[in-house]
């Protein structure tokens, strides 16, 4: 899942940055309003993570012109102003939850996992296909229920598809979705780790649409 | 006296007495005079009676009168007397009422004249002393150029029992009317200064209960009275600086509040992220040097806070030491140098060398200097130039520094001087701004007896601090 920090305060930035890397999200950060705007129009992330005191643009204006710009994508507001008004003014702009600053991180996490399942809808964060249970607060996978080693990237992945279950990913959105913006990975890449998951889950589990993408299809029985 | 309500009451009761009892004094006097006038001409008119019915022959006086004609004259209650005199002083004849007792023949430059008198029984009297011919024996008229005159002096005595009690009647009816006059006035007076004060008091009671909490709602104060128009007008001139000043401190707590979270939310995250997990050396000792840096930045705005908070209080100490501002200066700099490396300035000192010597307070004056440089050195441009110079003026020493990078309007220049006033409401960019540094640098500079001021040409901004040698704080 990918997530956008936008931040100016370095060491704040730095950390979330960090935090939200090693819980398994691929995460981009700016660090003013411009640059953040920038990011969240041409990216596909699941949520942005939005400070409201912004240099450039305010982080309030960016949530405006991203909504009005119909862009759906999660946002979370970061600020140290706690008021009511406040918090109903970004709630109104189409915010989708609101955090006090100073706050726990823990706490910033299990809320952006719940936001990401919002925006797959799924409530409960287990997710049970056929022989696979994934549970996406501890990033763990069992097969029959016997636990299977995945490293992060190959969990992402598979974490995704698990989202998406039933819909045909193409590798462009996948690699969007779980690649940073300077990275440099390539569509080769993700056929890489599909096989590994194959090779790790099965293959009848993840089906390849030629010329489309790939599908996570639950066979019934 | 404080109070308005007495002070009239106690001028308008003095004055309505002093009139009413003049006017009572008046119309006591000028019915008296009228009763007392009726007195007289009725004892007048008596004594002519008496006189004409008086006759001079060869047989000596005769007075013709009965009972019967003037009954009063007879012995009784409340009888009245007469007497007559010869011109020699004789006395001729007198009413029977005067029983063994004498008038008082009385007389005067005036013909007739009157006077009270105490009459032979103890009564309260007047009596008239008339001087008048009388007929003689001839029949003739008793002014007629041939017959010798008879002059005689007759008195005629009442009592003035009911003169007196007409009087008496009056003064108290008079009286009365005075005090119960004087008693409506001071009533009539208490109850309109009330009404007339109702509006005072609805005035007080809207002030009353403002306090902070609810001065921001408040409408205008009003009054119906056009007097107090001037009063209404400062009150709620009054009402609106503290309006300003209670929304001014609200929003310096807000600020402070958000300038310390902010920080406090990087320190928090950082901590709980670097604990999550086992970590090596070098990636605790990053964060914990990054914190550290942080601590600094918030210690340094609670300082400023602080040092803010009590130079508005009057309550800053000062010391005097003596320093060489060229040589502090270059000192107070000397911290900087890693930032100076970091963003890439050029740092110039144009001017002379020779010391100048002050008597100022060291660690005042570090403050100030730090603060603003620090400020020149966060808000230059990457690669731009800071020049800093350190004069001796006519009036006392003179420090400027001036930076590149500025994006404010020479109009916004003095703003800066304003506690957490951000250009569009956005922190400056490229810096964590606390935004207490200048203002904090103005109170300082002034209470030192300096000034201090910022100005902006071709995006530059510059800051001139003046000093005075010897420091005369106002302490």
């Amino acid at each position: 899942m990918r997530v956008l920090i936008v931040e100016d305060n370095e060491l704040l930035r730095d950390s979330l940055h960090q935090g939200l890397r090693e819980a398994g999200f691929s995460v981009d950060a700016a660090e003013d309003g411009t640059d953040g705007l920038w990011l969240a129009e041409t990216g596909d992330y699941d949520v942005i993570i939005l400070d409201l005191m912004l240099p450039g643009i305010d982080g309030l204006s960016l949530l405006s012109s991203l909504r009005e710009r119909q862009k759906g994508t999660h946002v979370l507001i970061l600020t140290a102003k706690d008021t009511v008004e406040d918090r109903v003014t970004g709630l109104n702009l189409g915010a989708d939850d609101y955090l006090v600053k100073p706050f726990a991180f823990e706490e910033l996490l299990a809320r952006t996992h719940a936001l990401v399942r919002r925006s797959y809808r799924r409530k409960s964060p287990k997710i049970e296909l056929g022989s696979i249970q994934i549970d996406t607060t501890r990033k763990t996978v069992a097969l029959h229920g016997t636990p299977i080693g995945l490293t992060p990237r190959e969990y992402a992945l598979l974490e995704y598809l698990a989202f998406r279950s039933g819909e045909v990913v193409s590798r462009t959105e996948i690699w969007e979705h779980l690649y940073e913006f300077e990275s440099e990975t390539t569509s080769n890449v993700v056929d890489v780790f599909i096989k590994r998951l194959r090779d790790k889950l099965g293959t009848q589990l993840i089906q390849t649409k030629r010329g489309q993408g790939y599908v996570l299809a639950v066979e019934e029985g | 006296m404080r109070s308005l309500r007495n002070r009239l009451v106690a001028v308008t009761l003095s004055a309505t007495l002093l009139v009413l009892l003049g006017a009572a004094a008046l119309i006591y006097g000028m019915i008296r005079a009228a009763l007392v006038t009726e007195f007289d001409e009725t004892l007048l008119a008596k004594a002519k009676a008496i006189a004409a019915l008086s006759e001079m022959d060869e047989g000596g006086f005769e007075l013709d009168l009965t009972t019967a004609q003037m009954p009063e004259f007879e012995p009784g209650d409340r009888c009245e007397y007469f007497q007559i005199w010869g011109e020699d002083g004789a006395s001729l004849t007198q009413s029977s009422s005067l029983v063994g007792d004498s008038l008082d023949i009385g007389g005067g430059s005036v013909d007739p004249s009157f006077r009270f008198t105490t009459l032979p029984d103890s009564r309260p009297g007047r009596q008239v002393t008339l001087t008048s011919s009388i007929r003689t024996d001839h029949g003739a008229e008793a002014n007629s150029d041939a017959q010798p005159q008879a002059v005689v002096s007759i008195v005629v005595a009442r009592d003035t029992l009911g003169l007196n009690q007409a009087l008496g009647r009056l003064a108290v009816l008079l009286g009365s009317v005075t005090f119960g006059a004087a008693l409506l006035t001071v009533v009539v007076l208490i109850v309109v200064v009330r009404i007339a004060l109702k509006p005072v008091r609805a005035l007080a009671t809207q002030i009353s209960d403002v306090d902070a909490s609810n001065v921001s709602g408040r409408g205008e104060l009003v009054c119906s009275i056009e007097e107090l128009d001037p009063v209404v007008d400062r009150l709620n001139e009054l009402l609106d600086r503290l309006k300003t000043a209670f929304a001014r401190e609200k929003a310096f707590t807000a600020d402070v509040a958000h300038e310390l979270r902010t920080p406090l939310a990087g320190l928090s995250a950082a901590l709980e992220v670097c604990s999550s997990r086992p970590r090596n050396e070098a990636a605790y000792r990053e964060v914990i040097l990054k914190c550290l840096g942080t601590t600094r930045a918030m210690q340094t705005m609670v300082e400023n806070l602080l040092n803010l908070a009590r130079a508005e209080a009057g309550q800053l100490r000062f010391q005097t030491e003596s320093l060489d501002l060229r040589h502090f200066a270059k000192e107070c700099w000397h911290s900087f140098g890693l930032q100076v490396a970091e963003r890439e300035l050029s740092v110039y000192w144009p001017g002379g060398r020779e010391p100048i010597d002050m008597a100022i307070d060291r660690e005042k004056l570090r403050l100030v200097l730090r603060n603003v440089f620090d400020n020149a050195v966060r808000h230059s441009n990457r690669g731009g130039k800071v020049t800093i110079k350190v004069n001796q003026g006519q009036e006392g020493a003179v420090v400027e520094i001036q930076n590149t990078g500025c994006s404010l309007v020479p109009e916004e220049a003095e703003k800066v001087f304003e506690r957490f006033w951000k250009k569009d409401a956005v922190r400056a960019e490229g810096a964590e701004h606390c935004g207490l540094g200048l203002p904090l640098c103005r109170q300082i500079v002034e209470a030192l007896g300096g000034s201090i001021h910022a100005f902006v040409e071709n995006s530059s901004f510059a800051v001139k601090i003046e000093l005075p040698l010897e420091m005369n704080a106002a302490i």
